[in-house]
């Protein structure tokens, strides 16, 4: 049996009144590559802050690698890319790298392990959105974690960059044997790359096999209304529309 | 530059110090989109200079003293996101503003000190405030030479740099005081309403030519110094409010940087 990396027991979590997660408990093992997905608004970036111990639940626990959040991500077992960051910093790739890695061929090589080695003089803010994701990758990778959180890295990169990330991190999943945890909107995408999904609209509507997600009645409870998933496969091979109506 | 009698000397190095200090934290002020934020410091400042004025208190001390409070409140509800920044800063701006407005009434000395403080008045500037800016300008090198990579880290994401071990509330507030003391200082030589322009206008230009974080430093200085000597020199050729005409000079800056763009 793999170890388990990430433990949330009954989670709740609310802001004054409003309960924004509500008994939330799941596990995530050594190499498991988890998609999160539900509508705006269901308390994904939520979730993500409490596991980093941004926010404290008011009920429930959370452990990563049997520590308090705080402690692990001060061990350096968590990494952690946000939803968006600011784009017009003045540095290039490997500036952006050396924030937090001193040797020179550390940086090197996790440039190289994104395919970004080419572009390591050249300034962040020119690169492209794909490119951009991955140098962040490369960063947040950079201190070793074992596990690492992404918030919706793929807003605004287009559907081929995209495919090419999720190998990326499928690769880098196994290599660097990190587990992940992303946040996405894109249902129909992320079924064929991530091992687990969980969906999320303030409780845990689904937890398992991403095929199991592809259900009419789970998806309109989900969103509340009836929705349409583009379900891409790489190289769109087998590319459907899947409706709940 | 026309000849400059000896009692300009110290207030003329004390505006070139000053200009280099808004400078270097004039990158972070842009990134942090914190241009309103410094509309609201110098304007509280106002009232606190206003206070000091009345009760016969160097007015320094309570320009600082309200500028610093504003700036937490600032600073804390734009972050804890409990109203909208430009709320919190429309009413603060605007009462402490009203507060010195009505104060300096009181003191009887509302026209002449009023308008200095408003537009700035190289008169005003002492050997004290050479000093103090002398050495704020030091605690800035050191503060930016020592925490680059923090701060960089925190201009990215501030919970990306909390997950690198970085002291986000304790840098986040040093800055802002960092930010505020420089602001309130430059006041008598820029004044409440134009100092914006020095804080702001310095680091956008230079972000639009230079990609690398120490060149974008140089240059906003670099910006920074010509603005202040440009504005000096026509309000000592056509005796004007030197706030006024250096903030003119930015905004020429700006205008120009952003038509080379097309
Ligand atoms: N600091 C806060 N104070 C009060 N309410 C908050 C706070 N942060 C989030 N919320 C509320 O919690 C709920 C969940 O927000 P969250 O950002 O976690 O959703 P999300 O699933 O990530 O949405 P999106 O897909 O739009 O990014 C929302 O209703 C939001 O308004």
């Amino acid at each position: 049996m793999k170890k388990t990396v990430l433990v949330l027991e009954d989670v709740t979590v609310a802001f004054g009144s409003k309960i924004v997660l509500k008994d939330i408990s799941f596990e995530v093992r050594e190499g498991e590559f988890w998609g999160i997905i539900g509508p705006n608004g269901g308390g994904k970036t939520t979730l993500l802050k409490t596991i980093l111990g941004l926010i404290k639940p008011v009920k429930g626990t959370v452990s990563i690698m049997g520590l308090p959040p705080k402690e692990a991500v001060r061990k350096g077992y968590v990494g952690y890319l946000p939803q968006r960051i600011e784009n017009y910093l003045p540095l290039s790739c490997e500036d952006v790298l050396s924030l937090v890695v001193s040797e020179k061929r550390e940086i090197e090589r996790l440039l190289e392990l994104v395919g970004m080695k080419d572009k390591r003089e050249q300034p962040f803010s020119s690169l492209s959105g794909g490119e951009k994701q991955r140098v962040l990758i490369a960063m947040v990778l950079a201190k070793k974690p074992r596990l690492l959180l992404l918030d919706e890295p793929n807003t605004g990169i287009d559907i081929v960059a995209q495919d090419a990330f999720y190998e990326l991190l499928r690769r880098i999943k196994v290599e660097e044997n990190v587990s992940i945890l992303m946040v996405s909107h894109d249902v129909g995408v992320i079924v064929n790359f991530v091992d687990r999904v969980a969906c999320l609209n303030r409780t845990l509507h689904y937890e398992g096999d991403p095929r199991g997600v592809l259900d009419c009645d789970l998806l309109k409870r989900l969103y509340g209304t009836d929705v349409e998933v583009f379900v891409h496969h790489p190289e769109c091979k087998g590319c459907h529309v899947f409706r709940t109506s | 530059m026309p000849c400059v009698p000896d009692f300009l000397i110290v207030p003329l190095i004390t505006a070139f110090v000053v200009a280099v200090s808004l400078s270097l934290l004039s990158f972070f002020v842009v990134l942090k989109r914190w241009a309103f934020l410094s509309v609201g410091v110098s304007h509280a400042a106002f009232g606190g200079i206003a206070l000091g004025v009345l009760i016969g208190v160097s007015p320094e001390f309570t320009a600082l003293g309200f500028g610093v409070v504003a700036a937490f409140l600032i600073a804390y509800f734009k972050r804890k996101g409990g109203f909208h920044e430009d709320i919190t800063v429309g009413v603060l701006f605007s009462f402490f503003m009203a507060v010195g407005v009505v104060l300096f009434a009181l003191s009887k000395s509302y026209i002449t000190n009023a308008f200095s403080y408003l537009f700035g008045n190289l008169l005003m500037v002492s050997g004290g405030d050479f000093s103090f800016s002398v050495a704020l300008l030091l605690v800035d090198c050191l503060f930016l030479w020592l925490k680059k990579r923090e701060l960089l880290l925190l201009m990215m994401d501030e919970d990306m740099a909390y997950v690198y071990g970085v002291n986000v509330d304790f840098l986040y507030y040093a800055l802002v005081f960092l930010v505020t003391i420089n602001v309130v200082v430059a006041i008598k030589l820029v004044g409440v309403i134009l100092v914006t322009a020095l804080v702001v206008v310095p680091a956008s230009v230079a972000l639009k030519i230079a990609h690398r974080f120490w060149w974008v430093i140089f240059w906003s200085v670099f910006f920074g110094i010509v603005s202040t000597f440009s504005g000096i020199t026509a309000s000592l050729l056509w005796d004007l409010p030197p706030g006024a005409t250096i903030a003119l000079f930015c905004g020429i800056l700006f205008f120009v940087s952003v038509l080379k763009r097309y």
